[in-house]
């Protein structure tokens, strides 16, 4: 109660808003949308006004000032074999310097000539988080290891020909890279020192193949192939590594380093559907899915400085490395389904599929440690070590499954599946690998049985509906694996003509493994209810309120001192949405906001408020839209995390 | 049932309307851009009446009297979903007009957890004529609002949670993991076009292989580490502290788990050894270093 009494007053603050919806848009209302029209676009500029941690900000969010196209559609059509594209089809979101995200989607046709579809999206990635992987934090030293600052651009074009044939065939073009900066770490002896980072890594993809319709046989087929090019250097960033004492009266120290790693993946694959309708009430349905990626790696390394390494008992001076490895890896997957319509209400379903892993990888390290001296000082010497190791992992899985959909003329639906999972896992020895020993390779045979069922009741106004699912395994491959799990949901809704709407959701899900050697209990809960009331059509309010819970125990053990206790973890979030949006003639007004608190682990507490207002000129298609956006962040364990973000957008704006 | 028919005055022969055009202009109009009027412009002539009664049946009656509402079929529902658009959107359908779909625009809706109910149909998430107009797929609304309808907890995390992907506003949708109209599968994934999970669609260098795999990543994928809905601690990881994640499989109490001892000098303690992948860098599989050091 006290909970609803806070979102109701928040609701009655016009200043408040709650992020409900997504700032890139006007949030929707009770009215009906505008056809699509040859041209809708959103350009402005928006401003950043931050106080606190920048670098939190721009891990989190990181949307800065700019200009940039909000939002873009462009829609036309042509007369049909006239022009060599008779429909276009433009949708831009956020593209612009002042975004970190932006996306681009293009069609075009020519109605049963080709169908073109390119997508390109662009993410500004960045990580600075202050007390992630930093064992300086405590020192004062802010900026941690595993900081980047990187783009990554993905673009992906498919040409279909003939889209109205029976059989078309396709080819398509898929472009991924990823650059820039980044900090990482170099581990030797004891002592870890910070570096930093370039990557580039560019991925082109080719593929070609056909969809085939014959009637009552349908499918697809594709071949493609896929090529990776990474290239990594790394330099040295810091003199001092993250241990300033001297080992054995030893100071360790680098005073240069310089790595390079290129990397090579070719990796073909196919890809096979296949669906056919062999009798009036029987379906059968089959995949194929084969990849097998070859990497070749060339690696060097070069440091130079006092350090000392525990496996020669040795300081050394300087270190040179030459690394060269290969992997494989051959994933085949096959899959057959068969669908019998048993009433026009009741299918039965079966389903198999069997899928077989392999992966393997040999790696040579050439290292030549110049300088060294044993502990006592004595007895300098070059050493060189050549370490050769294999790595294997070879996976087997056979599904089955088994089911019956009943889909009632009347209000109700039932939905049950049986399925049961084989997986066979072979991991192999490898003395390189090991430290201690145990636990790094071995054989598993792991059979999951599933029971999923899902029941829905709508009548009239009124919805209701449930899921619940049961999983049991005979044995953990890992130990956070399950061996019981249980996953409940429940959702009920209620609407009141249009003006009033409201739901109720839970989940709850448990997972365990008695064993006494893991005693895993794990137990998450999601729990929620919103509403939207729009008591005039140019009037609507929402509200949420959600509440989620996770709590899970394992047994750890902990390797300085062999103590065996159990690893608790704890969260408990809190979040309360809500807003109000107004249109009156000219004119659109919303503001949303809303807080998400956690109480559990990593406490922290966000504020998020925006606001927006339209205007469209008199007789034009033109306006102007003003948003504001705050986000406050406050960490209850690290203040230094804090921040406070503050955006403003001005956007001119042109609707069909 | 259909409600009885109202009782209109008769309109003279001659001033009955010849085409659906005649006096649904504006609706007909929208299909001059709608992926459905298959890019017919004005110039191909008027749209025949043919082309609106795939979906709402024989417009006759409703013609004849004069525009009554009740003579004419408005697709609703299961039964809607079924009468209007799987007639020609159903992988296997052979009704005459499917033959204007391309199979990629086709689905098994019998199948799967979306398969048309009630509850759950095609008009549920499109609209033909009301679709949100910055949809390229005739969606009812933005997809973010339209699939919390019945998924609230896992939009709210995107929303919520500060350690996320971008949902929306340029950034991912649903639809780039999900396939709402998968047939069969969990969690209707939309699997790469090698038929990997679909992180790797965006996360191409974590693909591999590596000479040396971290074994999780290469049975479980990335879901036992990520919450990729959204998480509360940084890097989107299941536990505040990254030696407690490590740890939990890192405690080989029995033979029968998979996942090594670290040796005793990992003082968790200490700073130092709080954050694994401070040393171990490459913790999603190393080229080079067994112990996926460097």
């Amino acid at each position: 109660m006290r909970t609803l009494t806070r979102l109701a007053l928040l609701l009655l603050l016009p200043s408040v808003a709650f992020a409900q919806a997504a700032p890139g848009s006007i949030p929707p209302v009770a009215t009906e949308p505008a056809p699509p029209g040859p041209l809708d676009i959103e350009i402005g500029y928006r401003t950043l006004s931050l106080k606190g941690n920048e670098d939190l900000y721009r891990t989190q969010i990181n949307e800065r000032r700019g200009i940039f196209i909000r939002s873009m559609t462009i829609l036309t059509s042509e007369p049909r074999d006239i022009s060599q594209i008779d429909r276009l089809r433009i949708d831009g979101t956020e593209i612009g310097p002042g975004s970190p995200a932006s996306a681009l989607r293009l069609e075009a046709s020519r109605y049963s000539y080709y169908r073109l579809l390119f997508t390109w999206r662009r993410t500004n990635s960045f990580s600075a988080l202050p007390a992630f992987a930093n064992p300086l934090l405590e020192q004062g030293v802010i900026t941690g290891q595993h900081t980047y600052d990187r783009r990554r651009d993905m673009m992906d074009a498919q040409l279909d020909l003939l889209p109205r044939a029976k059989i078309t065939p396709f080819i398509g073009f898929g472009f991924r890279k990823l650059s820039g900066p980044g900090t990482s770490t170099f581990t030797t002896g004891t002592n870890e020192f910070q570096l930093s980072q370039s990557v580039e890594e560019r991925e082109h993809e080719y593929r070609g193949g056909a969809y085939y319709d014959f009637g009552s046989v349908r499918g697809s087929i594709t071949q493609g192939w896929r090529r990776l090019r990474s290239d990594q250097t790394w330099t040295l960033l810091s003199r001092d590594g993250n241990e300033s004492d001297p080992v054995l009266n030893h100071p360790t120290f680098a005073t240069a380093m310089q790595r390079d790693d290129h990397s090579r993946t070719r990796t073909p694959f196919t890809n096979a559907v296949f669906a056919a309708q062999v009798a009036p009430r029987i379906r059968l349905k089959a995949s194929y899915v084969r990849y097998s990626a070859e990497t070749d790696d060339e690696g060097t390394g070069d440091l130079a400085g006092s350090f000392i390494s525990l496996p020669m008992l040795r300081f050394f001076n300087v270190m040179s490395e030459r690394v060269s490895s290969s992997a494989k890896k051959t994933v085949t997957r096959g899959s057959g389904r068969a669908e019998v319509l048993v009433h026009k209400d009741v299918t039965l379903f079966a389903a198999y599929q069997n899928e077989r892993r392999d992966i393997a990888g040999t790696g040579l390290l050439d290292t030549l440690y110049q300088e060294t001296l044993n502990f006592d000082g004595l007895d300098k010497r070059d050493i060189e070590a050549i370490l050769r190791s294999n790595s294997s992992i070879h996976r087997r899985s056979n599904l089955g499954l088994a089911g019956i959909s009943f889909r009632a003329p009347g209000p109700l639906s039932l939905r049950f599946e049986a399925r049961d999972d084989r997986q066979q896992l072979d991991v192999a020895k490898d003395l390189a690998e090991i430290v201690l020993p145990g636990n790094q390779w071995g054989t598993w045979d792991r059979h999951v049985k599933t029971l999923d069922g899902t029941a829905s009741f709508m009548r009239g106004n009124v919805y209701l509906g449930a899921s619940y699912r049961r999983d049991r395994a005979n044995v953990a491959v890992f130990r956070s694996d399950f061996l019981d799990r249980d996953r409940a949901r429940v959702r009920a809704s209620w609407r009141r003509t249009k003006w009033f709407h409201a739901s109720l959701s839970a989940t709850e899900t448990r997972q365990s493994n008695d064993r006494t050697d893991t005693a895993l209990h794990a137990k998450s809960r999601q729990y929620g209810g919103d509403f939207e009331a729009i008591p005039w059509h140019a009037i609507s309010f929402h509200g949420s309120v959600s509440r989620f819970t996770t709590d899970s125990r394992i047994l750890i053990r902990h390797p300085e001192t062999f103590i065996t206790e159990p690893s608790i973890y704890a969260g408990r979030g809190t979040a309360l949405d809500g807003g109000v949006t107004v249109t009156h003639g000219l004119f659109t007004f919303a503001a949303n906001g809303g807080r998400f608190r956690n109480r559990g682990e990593n406490p922290f507490t966000i504020r998020r408020a925006t606001l927006h207002a339209g205007f469209s000129f008199p007789n034009s298609r033109a306006g102007m839209l003003l948003e504001l956006a705050r986000d406050k962040y406050s960490d209850t364990n690290a203040s230094f995390s804090n921040y406070t973000a503050s955006r403003a957008g001005i956007y001119a704006t042109y609707r069909p | 049932m259909a409600a009885p028919a109202r009782k209109r005055e008769k309109i003279p022969p001659e001033k009955l309307h010849n085409t659906c055009e005649d006096c649904h202009g504006d609706r007909v109009e929208r299909f001059r851009t709608n992926t459905h009027g298959f890019g017919r412009h004005p110039e191909d002539g008027p749209l025949p009446d043919s082309f609106c009664e795939a979906c709402h049946g024989d417009g006759r009656a409703h013609n004849e009297s004069g525009g009554e509402a009740s003579l004419i079929y408005v697709p609703y529902g299961r039964e809607g979903a079924d009468r209007a658009c799987l007639k020609c959107h159903d992988q296997n359908s052979r009704e005459p007009e499917s033959i204007h779909v391309p199979l990629r625009v086709r689905v098994n809706q019998p199948a799967g957890v979306h398969a048309n109910s009630e509850m759950v149909n095609c008009l549920t998430c499109h609209s033909i004529q009301h679709e949100e107009p910055r949809s390229p797929y005739l969606l009812r609304w933005q997809q973010e609002k339209l699939c919390a309808i019945c998924h609230p907890a896992e939009v709210a995390s995107f929303r919520n949670q500060p350690y996320s992907h971008r949902l929306g506003r340029g950034g991912m949708e649903c639809s780039s993991c999900h396939d709402p109209h998968a047939g069969a599968g969990t969690d209707n994934l939309r699997m790469t076009a090698a038929g990997e999970l679909p992180c790797l669609n965006c996360h191409a260098e974590q693909r591999g292989p590596h000479a040396f795999e971290h074994g999780d990543g290469a049975e479980n994928g990335c879901l036992n580490c990520h919450d990729i809905h959204g998480s509360s601690n940084p890097k989107m990881l299941k536990r505040a502290s990254v030696a407690q994640l490590c740890i939990e499989c890192h405690s080989p109490l029995s033979a029968a788990s998979f996942g090594s001892q670290p040796p005793s000098f990992h003082n968790l303690a200490s700073p130092r050894f709080q954050n694994c992948t401070t040393c171990h860098v490459k913790i999603h599989g190393s080229d080079r270093d067994p112990h996926l050091l460097e």
